[in-house]
């Protein structure tokens, strides 16, 4: 069941799940919350001529070939041109947490206005999973027919939360709890 | 609640990650993780969703950089996070 408005800002309130900085009333729609774009991205270098990404060899590490493979950039205030044709990591500048008490995951789902021009913002990731802590990691592609300026703390996609039934496993005090180093 | 016994390695890809070093049943492994979730040195973890021969089955906050979410760690690894309320 996706959360209402009302219903995000009534578990903010309690404490059940935390988005900082808190989004403003503007943020929000009926049934999700825009989150915001941080400074910090990472592009892909295309200078690897030769570089094959073979995911499923053993002893592959995602976030090693990554940061080979990609340089930081701090996107100025006026703004970081994305070509067509291309992805970036990006991340939300707010710092989300889906504390199990709230009862709810979340997706992450591009804007209407952006999609519209070609900007994808996940490739097939979408879910933060209950119990989530941090910043949300996008991956943006521009698929679209000319090249996007992205801002800094500009709407960025949207976060819907939806409620979950039952408490997982890792939040539930199960047969193993207490058996454990002492 | 658990705490997991980490290593920490320096910042992950973005400001707001550290990569961390655990232990697991089949050697250490890496994870990219929220840099404020960690606790004097550990990583909260939950409570363990499995136990056999010594080793519990633990469910980190992310997927480790090899692709695994869920690990097999000695008991030794955990300790108690007594600031936790009870959530079941």
């Amino acid at each position: 069941m996706i959360l209402t408005d009302r219903e995000i800002q009534s578990l903010l309130k309690k404490g059940l799940i935390s988005i900082e900085p808190k989004p403003p009333l503007a943020a929000y729609n009926s049934t999700a919350v825009d989150l915001t774009l941080d400074p910090v991205i990472r592009e892909f270098r295309t200078n690897a001529p030769g570089l094959i990404i073979d995911p499923g060899a053993p002893g592959y590490k995602a976030t090693d070939l990554i940061r080979s493979a990609t340089d930081p950039v701090t996107i100025a205030d006026q703004g970081w041109e994305l070509p067509r044709g291309t992805l970036v990591l990006a991340w939300t500048r707010e710092r989300v947490d889906l504390d199990f008490k709230g009862r709810v995951a979340a997706r992450v789902e591009g804007k209407s206005g952006l999609a519209r021009i070609g900007l994808g913002v996940h490739v097939t990731a979408p879910t933060i999973h209950a119990g989530f802590p941090g910043t949300i990691q996008l991956e943006l592609v521009n698929h679209g027919p000319l090249v996007i300026k992205l801002r800094p703390g500009m709407a960025i996609c949207q976060l819907i939360i939806e409620t979950i039934k039952g408490t997982p496993s890792k939040a539930h005090r199960s047969q193993f709890a207490g058996q454990s180093a002492r | 609640m658990m705490l997991l016994k980490i290593k920490n390695l320096g910042e992950g890809l973005h400001p707001s990650e550290t990569v961390v070093l655990i232990q697991t049943k089949d050697g250490p492994e890496e994870v990219a993780v929220d840099a404020k979730s960690l606790r004097n040195g550990t990583l909260p973890v939950g409570w363990p969703v499995g136990k056999s021969a010594g080793f519990l089955l633990v469910e980190l906050p992310r997927p480790t950089v090899t692709g695994a979410r869920r690990v097999w760690v000695r008991q030794e690894e955990l300790v108690p996070d007594k600031t936790a309320r009870r959530t079941a």
